[in-house]
């Protein structure tokens, strides 16, 4: 539990992992309030990463629900496991049980895999439920969810209402691929995780990256920053910056130049056409 | 507490943004566990009631005027509520400021702000924009308001107005131009910095300007100001430098919302043919049983569209503004082709095709030849469409006319617009004016309008959404 918003910023610090206020103080309310935390940005600006540095400094396990187009109830919830059903049935086959005693037996606990919303509520003490990318999935598995969160109980038509043995923190995490309903926004806690500061990124970088110099790692970021004022395809990340990072000090580089920035700017952009636009402005682009 | 946060949700409402009582009550919450500093304050405001980034602009906006100490001037149990709200924070965004707005009378006609001959007040614009220290931003258009002197209802009705006459005073313009003089010679990342202090001078400057008339005038024109905030009732001609810019952005995300929906509403089918080699693999995990079968997916047949624009006068903006919405979704149709116009149509597809829209935009200004005399003519215009570009249409496709029927009275030629209309399926026309100005004066909307299946009034950002769907 975090007693203090301050104590979000050095938690999750200590995990390796930098917030600013604003953050920290959704970080907070979310965990105090038990509402789901709904975080939005853009690709690579550590939102993933938010939730499980959060999971690591409360001292908690981090059950992950990956979403998808046509995830459905029984890939989150609940699955009968049909493989082994079937072979008990066939075992029991040869036996002389009835029907009515094997259909019993194989809709009992042995028989199901909780997925990951399950487990979750089941979960001894209270773990981080991250769904991640939930934009991806459809319409219809957000009702279930909402659902779900609204209460922390779920009714299973054959296991009955399951009800959250402990409430976990919930942390929804969306590209924006498309919008939520006014009824999911409605029960969360906001948070927009924009590109960090200078500082932050620079902070960022020394910290994942120590390999780096300080006098390479702020012109990098500098650079970085000047790119995301323009207007491009798709901006660099701070999971791109890193990865430049990562690269100039395997490539041994020591300080920037047009030459090492034409060649491994790549990694930075993802679109030709954003390559092209920046290509014959590096110069510029480049701080002194 | 509880009143003053109600009070602050209804305005926010009325502003556009969408708050429930839920939200409120959590807003409460989140304040009992944070505290008032003014920063805390307002994080727990965001997180609880702001869920669409996109109002976040507007939020931060009331927020600023709202909880402001000289707005709660007017209301002494207000400070006494809030006592520690107004002590913290001063430089960043959402902090309030002390100094009360000129009392001058007369206004300043704008030669220069007689700072001694050397240095003119371009100069300092210059100055403060290439240095970007916050504080002197702020200062500067401080003194620009108050350069207007006494504030009146005029200066709440004509906005616009009163930015220029702040504008002269500061020789903005004057600065600009000299700045972008500039451009090719300094480095490109100094020339992005400039550029972003000037969207945020200019931010700034409606934030002061709006914070002292609402100061002046009390909270009746707090309400006004922030209705003009509601984007997706304002008109478009209305919209201010800073809303073209956040209308542009709210458009982008009207078309991701409009090509995401279509996709999923088309995606896994639940009922229609079956596709048995994949019933058939499905039911391989229940001992060759299908229990479940699986069905075709439907895809959805894509229109292909063309899109006729007027670009004269205040109908420009409208059409940009749907062009944007047309291509950010173009691979919703099968074919997408524009044409532009005044009096006589050229077509813009290439421009517009596979580019940035700004890009695309600019180009057509360059180069397109949609304007013989300058004036509107409708008329003339279905004339040469059909004498050259007859062939763009066929039974498939939707012909979309973006304008305000102002034909200059001129001759009607609506026959034209009538043949054009049985070479395809359907046309739509998009008016962005109130239909109580159809057919006065020189609109003859009704003429056209015959020969159309459909008519819209397209006015605002909650029109045009309403008309893109029934287009799609
Ligand atoms: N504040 C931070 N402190 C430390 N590392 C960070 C921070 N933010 C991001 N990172 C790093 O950036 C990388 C990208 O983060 P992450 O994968 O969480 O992004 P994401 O927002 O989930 O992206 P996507 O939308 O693509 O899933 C990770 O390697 C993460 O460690
Ligand atoms: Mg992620």
């Amino acid at each position: 539990m975090f007693g203090s918003i301050q104590e979000v910023k050095d938690k999750l610090t200590a995990q390796n992992y930098l917030i600013n206020d604003n953050s920290a103080t959704a970080v907070y309310l979310a965990v105090r309030l038990q509402k789901p935390l709904l975080i939005e940005g853009p690709a690579g600006v550590g939102k993933t990463e938010l939730a499980k540095a959060a999971a690591r400094a409360l001292d908690t396990e981090l059950i992950r629900l990956q979403c998808y187009e046509g995830l459905d109830e029984s890939k989150a919830l609940f699955e009968w496991n049909y493989q082994k059903q079937l072979l008990r049935i066939q075992a029991n086959h040869l036996t002389d049980r009835t029907w009515e005693e094997t259909k019993a037996n194989i809709f009992s606990a042995e028989f199901y895999l909780a997925r990951p919303l399950l487990k979750a509520l089941q979960a001894e003490k209270p773990v981080v439920l991250l769904v991640d990318e939930i934009d991806k999935s459809d319409e219809e598995f957000e009702s279930f969810l909402l659902e779900a969160l609204s209460d922390y109980q779920i009714s299973i038509p054959e296991l009955g209402t399951v009800k959250a043995t402990s409430i976990p923190v919930v942390i929804l995490t969306s590209n924006n691929f498309r919008d939520f309903s006014d009824a999911l926004k409605r029960r969360c806690i906001h948070l927009y995780i924009d590109y960090p500061s200078f500082a932050r990124e620079l902070a960022i970088v020394r910290l994942k990256v120590p390999g780096v110099n300080k006098v390479l790692a702020e012109k990098l970021v500098a650079f970085v920053q000047s790119l995301r004022k323009m207007v491009l395809k798709k901006s660099p990340s701070i999971s791109e910056t890193l990865d430049w990072a990562r690269t100039l000090v395997l490539l041994g580089v020591e300080t920037l130049d047009e030459e090492i920035v034409m060649n491994t700017v790549n990694i930075l952009l993802k679109y030709q056409q954003d390559i092209n636009k920046v290509a014959d402005r590096i110069g510029g682009l480049l701080p002194e | 507490m509880d009143e003053k946060i109600l009070e602050f949700a209804v305005l926010l409402r009325k502003a556009g943004v969408k708050v429930s009582h839920s939200e409120i009550a959590e807003s409460l919450g989140a304040l009992s566990l944070v505290g008032l500093e003014r920063e805390n304050f307002y994080n727990a405001m965001a997180a609880t009631i702001v869920k669409d980034q996109s109002d976040l602009e507007t939020f931060d906006k009331l927020f600023y005027y709202y909880f402001d100490p000289e707005f709660f001037g007017h209301r002494a149990e207000a400070l006494k509520r809030w006592p520690n709200l107004y002590l913290t924070g001063s430089k960043d965004r959402c902090s309030g400021t002390e100094q009360t707005p000129g009392t001058g009378q007369g206004r300043a006609t704008g030669f220069g702000q007689g700072e001694g001959l050397a240095t003119t007040a371009a100069d300092s614009f210059i100055q403060v924009i290439k240095t970007g220290d916050y504080g002197e931003m702020a200062e500067m258009v401080k003194r620009g308001v108050a350069s207007l002197g006494q504030i009146g209802e005029e200066d709440l009705r004509d906005m616009k107005k009163a930015v220029r006459q702040v504008k002269v005073f500061l020789e903005w313009n004057m600065g600009i131009y000299r700045i972008e003089q500039e451009a090719g010679v300094v480095d490109e990342s100094i020339w992005l910095t400039w550029q972003e202090r000037l969207t945020e001078m200019e931010r700034l400057l409606y934030l002061e300007l709006e914070k002292t008339i609402i100061n002046e005038l009390g909270s009746e024109a707090l309400e006004t100001i922030i209705i003009r905030e509601n984007l997706n009732e304002l008109d478009f001609y209305r919209l201010s430098a800073p809303q073209v810019a956040e209308m542009k952005k709210k458009i982008s995300r009207l078309a991701h919302k409009l090509a995401t929906r279509l996709s999923f509403r088309h995606k896994r089918a639940k009922h229609g043919t079956i596709d048995l080699s994949k019933t058939i693999r499905k039911s391989m995990a229940t001992g060759g049983i299908p229990i479940k079968p699986v069905f075709h997916d439907r895809y959805p047949t894509r229109p292909e569209i063309v899109v006729l624009c007027d670009l004269s006068g205040s109908v420009r903006m409208f059409s940009e503004f749907m062009l944007q919405l047309v291509y950010s979704i173009q691979n919703r149709f099968i074919h997408v082709r524009s044409f532009v116009f005044v009096d006589t149509p050229d077509e813009i597809t290439e421009y517009m095709h596979n580019r940035e829209i700004e890009d695309g935009i600019r180009d057509v200004y360059n180069k397109a030849r949609f304007s013989k005399t300058a004036f509107s003519d409708y008329g003339r215009m279905f004339i040469d469409f059909c004498e050259k570009y007859l062939d763009a249409l066929n039974k498939k496709t939707t012909l979309l006319v973006i304008g305000d029927a102002r034909n200059n009275y001129q001759k009607e030629h609506a026959e034209y617009l009538q043949k054009m209309g049985r070479e395809v399926k359907r046309v739509i026309w998009l008016n962005p004016e109130s239909p109580d100005m159809w057919d006065r004066e020189d609109s003859i909307m009704s003429v056209y309008g015959r020969f159309c299946h459909q008519v819209y009034e397209c006015r605002n950002l909650e029109q045009l959404e309403r008309a893109a769907r029934q287009i799609i």
